[in-house]
C-alpha cells in the first residue's frame, strides 16, 4: 500500500481523535478519580491515571488539540516571517541586507524570556487559559524567526545566482514576482526543514516555560505537559505507559512529513 | 559448643556499636549558598553551612526541642526577662587557635545588627547591650522583656574579634576548607572543637562534602550509587521508590513544622472589583472554602499519606506550642453550602452566584515548578467546583509571585508554604501583627481593620513579654483559636520529613526540624571509616 | 568573465568586514540597553525570597527592596556602564560575588562543554549526511529522517537525565540536542546540491564518488553550510543553558538560568553582552568565510 496514503490516513485519524475528544474521550480531562491515583492501564483507563487521578487517555486526546494546532501555527508564523525577511533582504541587497542581518543578530542575542514574562504579566489573572496559552505561542512564533531566517537568507543567495533567476530578471520580472513565483518555491524544502525542526522545539519549549509559569495552566492538558512526566527516569521505569504521548507525538510528526511530501525528504 | 557459639553471637549483638573515627560524609545542597558569612544567612543552603560550622551559646536540641548548653555552660535570666547572663565554657578556641572569650560574644552581637547586612537574626538584638563582665561571663541586656530570648542564640554563630581569618574562623565542629562555586563546599573538622568523647575531640568525621545539586533525580541516582550518604528532603514519589527498592534506610521522621496554606487578598488597596473584596472579607465565605477542601485527599494524593491535615500555625510536633483543642476544618460540602447561603450567596445550577448575580470565580497564584503545590491546587480546584466555585490556577515564577503578594497586591488568593524556622510564636510575630509587611492577607495596616485583628495584635504583644511560658501559651492558644474561627489563612497540610540515609551512617536520629539528619553532626560516624 | 583583480577583491572584503565589525559594536550596545530595559520591566525585578522572611522588619524589607531595585534605575544602569568601561563588572545581587569572578570560574567548563558538544554534533551530523548523500538509498533516508524527527521530540530534561544516569559529560548532552537539528539542515543542503544537473552529468561521465562528493557537492554547498555553522553556534549557546542547568554543571549556562530566575541584572547584562558578541562574531566569521568561498566573489 502506498506509504503516503497510509500516512495520510493515520494522520487524519489522529487529528479526528483529537478534534473529537469531546466525543471519544471516556471522561472530562479534569475529572479526578481520587481512589485510583497513578493507576496502571485498565479497561476503564486505557493509559492509566496520573498523579491526581485524571484519565491519561482523555488528557492525551484533549491535549492534542492545543499541540496539534497552536504549535504548527507558531512554527508557520516563525518560518513565514523568516522567509519574507530572507527573500526581501536577499533581493534588496546592499545596506538593506546588512540591516536585516543585523536585525537577525539582534534578535538572536536578546533575552526574550523577559518579554514573555512581561506580556503574560499584563494579562489578567482570571484570563481564560486559551488566551494565556495562545499569547505564549503567538510570542514564540513572533520571536522565533531569526534562526530560520539566517539559513533561508543563505539559501536565497544561492538561488539568486541560478540561471532561471537570471533569465527571469532578463525577461523583466519584478522583484515581488521573482520572490513569490520563482524563488520561494525553490526555498520550500529548506523552509519545510526549518518548520519540522521548529515545531517540536516549540512543543518542548512549553515544557521548560512551565517551570517559569509560562506554560499551559492547570488543569488544561497539552502534550508538552504530558511530556513533563518523562523528566523522572524512575517514573519511566515504573510506569512505562507514560511514554505513549511521546510515541504519539513521534508518529504524528513522522506521518505529517510523509503525508505532505514537503520535499524535506524523498518518499 | 553450639550453646557457646550462640552466646557469643548474643553478646556481640548486645555490645554498643563502637564509633569509628574518620571518613568523609557526602550529601547534596539544593542550591548555591548565597553567603558563607554567618550574619548574612537568608537561604537554606547557607543556613546549613552555618549550622555545621558555627558555634553557638545555646543549641536547641532538634529532638527534645529544649535549649541545651553549648558554648555557654549555664545561663540565668534576670530582671524579669530583660537580661541574660551567660557563663561561657573555658579553654575553647576557634578553628585557627584563637582563644574564645566573652569579648567575641559582644563583638558578634555588635556585628549582627549592622544595618548594611540586613541579617534576619538581627531584629530581636537591635538596641541590645552586651557586656563582657569577665573573660567567661557575658551579660546581654534587651530593651524590653523578651520571653524565650535564650533560644534566639541558637541562630547566632559566634565570630572572632581577633582572628585574622575573620568569619572563617569557627567554633563549630567543622570549618570551610574548600569552596568551588557551583560545584561543592568541603568542610574539615575543627581541630579545636570543644566537645570530647573518650578523650578525643569530636566530630568523628574528618570531613563533610556538600555537593551543589539542584536536580532531584540526579541526587537520587547518586544516593542509589552510594556516591552520597543521605538525602534529608525526599519527595513522596522518591520516598516510595526508595522504600520499594530497599535502598539504604528510608524513614518518615514525622510531621514537620512546615505548613502549606491558602489565603485571600483582603487588602483594601488591592486592584480587585468591590464585589470580590466583599467575598474575601466575608468570614463565612472563607470558612465555606475551608470546609469544601478535602485535606485528607491532599495528604493522601499529593503526599502519599506522608502529611497531616493542618489545624493552625503549629502542628502537633511542636510539643509545647501546639493547641490541642484545635481540629482541622472537616471536609463538609453541605456545611460549606449552608455557610455560603447564609452569607447571601445562591446556587444557580452548578454555579455559585453572589447577591449581585456575579458568578463566583477567582484565581489562585502559586509557585511554578513546585509539583506538590500544583497538585494541591488541582485538587482544590475540583473541591471548589463541587460547591459551584470556579478556581483558576495561575503558576508564577517566584520573583513574579513575590511581587504580586508583597508589593503590588495584584492577586486574589495565594497558595504558599512556610518553613517554620522557629518553634516559638515570636518567630511569627510579623505574620500576625497587622502593621507588618508580612501580614499576608492585609499588610501594613495603619490601624487594625477588624476587631479580631486588633485582638491578635494585643495578644501577640502580651505573649512576647509574658513572665512565664504557661501564660504565653494561654495567650497564643487564644490567637490560634481566633485564626481558626476567622480563617484569614486556611491551613491545609503539614508535610512529613521524608529522609534517607546510608546504612553505613550511624547515630542518625532523624528530626522533623532542620537540619533533619545532621543536627547531631558531631555524633555521626561512618562504619568502616579510617581516621586520617 | 574576466576575474576581479586580487587587491580589489581583498579591499572589498576588508571594507565589508570593517563595516560588519562596526555594526557589531553598535549591536552590542543596542542589545545591552534593550536587555537591561527588558529585565527591568519584567515582573519580579527587585524581588527576592528573603523579602518573605518573617524575621525581617518592615524597614529591612524596604531596604532590601531598594537595594535590589537600584541597579535597574537610570543612574544604576549608567553606573554599571561606567564601571564596565573601567573593567569593573559589578557584583551579583543573588550570589553576592563579583560578576567577573563568577565568569572566570565558570567559563572554562562552559567552553569545554560548548566545544565538545558542537564538535561532536557537527562531526556526527556531517558524516551521517555525507554517507546518506553517497549511498543514495531512499529507505535509509526515510529512516534517518524519522529517527531524527523522533529525536527532536525528546525534551532536553530527558536527555540531561539520561546523561546523568550514564554519567556522561554535559558536552554529550549538548551534542545530543544539536545533532538532529544540524543533521536535518545539513542533509537538506547536501541533497539539494546533489540533485543539481551538473552532478548527474559528472556521475554519468564516471567521476569517482569521493571526488564527486568533495568537489561537486560539498564545495558548492559550503556557503550554506557555513551559514548553518554560524547559526549552530547560536543554537549551541541557547541549548547550553538548559543542559548545564539540568545536568547541574556549574558553567555559564547554569549561571544564566539562575540569574534569569533571580532577575540578577548585573549578571544578566554581561551575559547578554557575551552572548551577543559570540553570536555576532560567529555570524561575521561564517559570512566572511562564505563570501570567500563563493565563486561569484572572485
Amino acid at each position: 500500500m502506498n506509504t503516503t496514503r497510509v500516512a495520510r490516513w493515520l494522520l487524519l485519524s489522529i487529528m479526528a481523535l483529537m478534534l473529537g475528544a469531546g466525543w471519544w474521550a471516556p471522561c472530562p480531562y479534569d475529572r479526578q478519580f481520587r481512589d485510583q491515583i497513578a493507576a496502571p492501564p485498565s479497561q476503564t483507563h486505557l493509559l492509566g491515571t496520573d498523579s491526581v487521578g485524571r484519565d491519561r487517555f482523555s488528557r492525551l486526546l484533549y491535549g492534542g488539540r492545543i499541540s496539534l494546532f497552536l504549535v504548527p501555527a507558531a512554527a508557520t508564523l516563525s518560518v513565514g516571517i523568516a522567509l519574507a525577511i530572507a527573500l526581501g533582504a536577499a533581493l534588496a541587497g546592499g545596506w538593506r541586507e546588512s540591516a536585516a542581518t543585523a536585525l537577525i543578530d539582534l534578535f538572536l542575542s536578546m533575552p526574550w524570556l523577559f518579554l514573555l514574562l512581561a506580556v503574560r504579566a499584563l494579562l489578567p489573572l482570571n484570563a481564560a487559559p486559551w488566551l494565556s496559552v495562545g499569547t505564549t505561542f503567538a510570542l514564540l512564533g513572533l520571536l522565533g524567526w531569526p534562526g530560520p531566517a539566517r539559513v533561508l537568507l543563505a539559501a536565497a543567495h544561492v538561488q539568486l545566482d541560478t540561471a532561471y533567476v537570471l533569465r527571469a530578471r532578463a525577461s523583466g520580472c519584478g522583484p515581488l514576482r521573482l520572490a513569490i513565483i520563482h524563488i520561494a518555491p525553490n526555498l520550500a524544502p529548506v523552509a519545510w526543514a526549518q518548520f519540522w525542526t521548529t515545531a517540536p522545539a516549540y512543543l518542548l519549549a512549553e515544557v521548560n516555560l512551565a517551570l517559569l509559569g509560562l506554560g499551559i495552566a492547570e488543569p488544561l492538558p497539552s502534550w508538552g505537559s504530558l511530556l513533563r512526566e518523562l523528566q523522572s527516569l524512575s517514573s519511566i521505569s515504573h510506569q512505562p505507559w507514560i511514554l505513549v504521548p511521546l510515541g504519539v507525538l513521534i508518529v504524528t510528526l513522522g506521518c505529517s512529513q510523509v503525508a505532505w511530501k514537503t520535499g524535506d525528504y524523498p518518499t | 559448643m553450639m550453646r557457646l557459639f550462640r552466646l557469643l553471637i548474643l553478646l556481640s549483638a548486645l555490645q554498643p556499636a563502637v564509633a569509628q573515627w574518620g571518613g568523609e560524609l557526602r550529601f547534596c545542597l539544593r542550591s548555591e549558598p548565597r553567603s558563607l558569612h554567618p550574619d548574612k544567612v537568608d537561604d537554606d543552603a547557607s543556613e546549613l553551612v552555618r549550622y555545621l560550622t558555627g558555634g553557638v551559646l545555646v543549641r536547641v536540641n532538634r529532638l527534645t526541642q529544649q535549649a541545651e548548653p553549648s558554648l555557654a555552660v549555664a545561663w540565668k535570666v534576670l530582671d524579669g526577662g530583660r537580661a541574660i547572663r551567660f557563663q561561657l565554657r573555658e579553654g575553647v578556641r576557634f578553628s585557627d587557635g584563637t582563644p574564645f572569650t566573652a569579648a567575641d560574644v559582644v563583638f558578634t552581637l555588635e556585628t549582627l545588627v549592622d544595618p548594611a547586612i540586613h541579617s534576619p537574626e538581627a531584629e530581636p538584638f537591635r538596641d541590645v547591650h552586651a557586656l563582657a563582665e569577665a573573660p567567661c561571663t557575658v551579660m546581654v541586656r534587651f530593651p524590653g522583656t523578651l520571653a524565650g530570648g535564650v533560644r534566639l542564640f541558637d541562630q547566632v554563630a559566634i565570630l572572632s574579634r581577633r582572628s585574622p581569618l575573620k568569619e572563617a574562623a569557627t567554633l563549630g565542629p567543622f570549618h570551610v576548607s574548600e569552596h568551588k562555586p557551583g560545584a561543592y563546599i568541603r568542610l574539615e573538622r575543627n581541630p579545636y572543637y570543644w566537645r570530647m568523647h573518650a578523650g578525643r575531640r569530636l566530630p568523628y568525621l574528618d570531613a563533610v562534602r556538600l555537593d551543589i545539586q539542584q536536580n532531584r533525580d540526579a541526587e537520587l541516582l547518586r544516593f542509589r550509587r552510594g556516591e552520597i550518604h543521605l538525602i534529608s528532603r525526599l519527595g513522596p514519589d522518591q520516598f516510595d521508590e526508595l522504600a520499594r527498592d530497599r535502598t539504604g534506610d528510608v524513614k518518615d521522621a514525622g510531621i514537620t513544622l512546615e505548613n502549606e496554606f491558602l489565603w485571600f487578598n483582603m487588602s483594601p488597596a488591592a486592584p480587585l472589583p468591590a464585589y470580590e473584596k466583599a467575598w474575601f472579607n466575608a468570614r463565612d465565605f472563607r470558612l465555606a472554602i475551608s470546609h469544601a477542601i478535602h485535606r485528607d485527599d491532599l495528604c493522601r494524593v499529593v503526599y502519599h499519606g506522608h502529611a497531616a491535615a493542618s489545624a493552625g500555625p503549629f502542628p502537633s510536633t511542636n510539643l509545647f506550642w501546639f493547641n490541642r483543642n484545635l481540629q482541622p476544618h472537616a471536609a463538609d460540602a453541605v456545611l460549606a453550602r449552608r455557610l455560603l447561603t447564609g452569607a447571601g450567596f445562591r446556587f444557580q445550577g452548578d454555579k455559585l452566584l453572589d447577591h449581585q448575580g456575579h458568578a463566583v470565580e477567582f484565581s489562585v497564584v502559586t509557585s511554578a515548578g513546585n509539583q506538590s503545590r500544583e497538585r494541591m491546587a488541582a485538587l482544590i480546584e475540583q473541591d471548589l467546583a463541587a460547591i459551584g466555585i470556579r478556581l483558576r490556577i495561575v503558576t508564577l515564577d517566584f520573583p513574579s509571585l513575590i511581587e504580586r503578594v508583597s508589593k503590588t497586591s495584584a492577586y486574589e488568593s495565594c497558595l504558599l508554604g512556610l518553613n517554620n524556622v522557629d518553634l516559638d510564636p515570636d518567630g511569627q510575630m510579623n505574620l500576625w501583627l497587622s502593621s507588618s509587611t508580612h501580614h499576608a492577607w492585609n499588610p501594613m495596616q495603619k490601624s487594625p481593620a477588624t476587631p479580631w485583628e486588633a485582638e491578635i495584635d494585643q495578644l501577640m504583644r502580651e505573649q512576647a513579654s509574658a513572665p512565664t511560658p504557661a501564660q504565653r501559651k494561654t495567650l497564643f492558644d487564644r490567637v490560634q483559636q481566633i485564626v481558626a474561627d476567622q480563617a484569614p489563612i486556611l491551613y491545609l497540610v503539614n508535610p512529613s520529613a521524608l529522609v534517607a540515609f546510608s546504612s553505613r551512617l550511624r547515630n542518625v536520629q532523624p528530626s522533623v526540624m532542620n537540619p533533619r539528619l545532621v543536627w547531631n553532626i558531631d555524633e555521626l560516624y561512618l562504619a568502616g571509616a579510617t581516621a586520617k | 568573465m574576466t576575474g576581479i583583480p586580487e587587491h580589489n577583491r581583498l579591499g572589498r572584503l576588508g571594507r565589508a568586514v570593517a563595516r560588519r565589525v562596526s555594526i557589531l559594536l553598535l549591536l552590542v550596545i543596542t542589545v545591552t540597553i534593550l536587555s537591561a530595559v527588558l529585565v527591568r520591566l519584567a515582573p519580579g525585578f527587585g524581588m527576592d525570597e528573603s523579602q518573605l522572611d518573617l524575621r525581617l522588619s518592615n524597614d529591612s524589607v524596604a531596604s532590601v527592596r531598594t537595594e535590589l531595585e537600584s541597579p535597574g534605575t537610570l543612574l544604576g544602569l549608567g553606573n554599571a556602564v561606567a564601571r564596565l568601561a573601567h573593567g569593573d563588572w559589578g557584583v551579583s545581587l543573588a550570589l553576592h560575588q563579583p560578576v567577573r569572578e563568577l565568569f572566570l570560574e565558570r567559563s572554562s567548563l562552559s567552553l569545554r562543554t560548548f566545544c565538545t558538544g558542537l564538535f561532536l554534533a557537527w562531526t556526527a551530523s556531517f558524516a551521517a549526511a555525507v554517507v546518506l548523500a553517497w549511498l543514495r538509498r531512499p529507505a535509509l533516508d526515510v529512516c534517518a529522517a524519522l529517527a531524527t524527527g523522533a529525536w527532536l521530540c525528546l525534551p532536553a530534561a530527558v536527555i540531561a537525565v539520561l546523561c546523568l544516569y550514564f554519567q556522561l559529560v554535559p558536552g554529550l548532552a549538548l551534542s545530543a540536542i544539536l545533532i538532529p537539528r544540524i543533521f536535518r539542515y545539513t542533509r537538506n543542503i547536501l541533497q539539494a546540491a546533489a540533485s543539481k544537473p551538473y552532478v548527474l552529468a559528472a556521475r554519468a561521465r564516471g567521476v569517482h564518488e569521493p571526488s564527486l562528493m568533495g568537489r561537486h557537492i560539498c564545495q558548492p554547498a559550503a556557503p550554506e553550510l557555513l551559514a548553518l555553522a554560524g547559526i549552530s553556534i547560536s543554537m549551541a549557546v541557547s541549548a547550553m543553558i538548559p543542559v548545564e542547568a539540568l545536568c547541574d554543571s556549574p558553567g555559564i549556562g547554569q549561571l544564566v538560568w539562575q540569574s534569569a530566575a533571580a532577575r540578577d541584572l548585573p549578571v544578566l547584562i554581561y551575559l547578554t553582552v557575551l552572548i551577543a558578541v559570540v553570536t555576532c562574531v560567529a555570524n561575521l566569521v561564517s559570512d566572511t568565510a562564505s563570501t570567500l568561498l563563493s565563486p561569484e566573489a572572485w
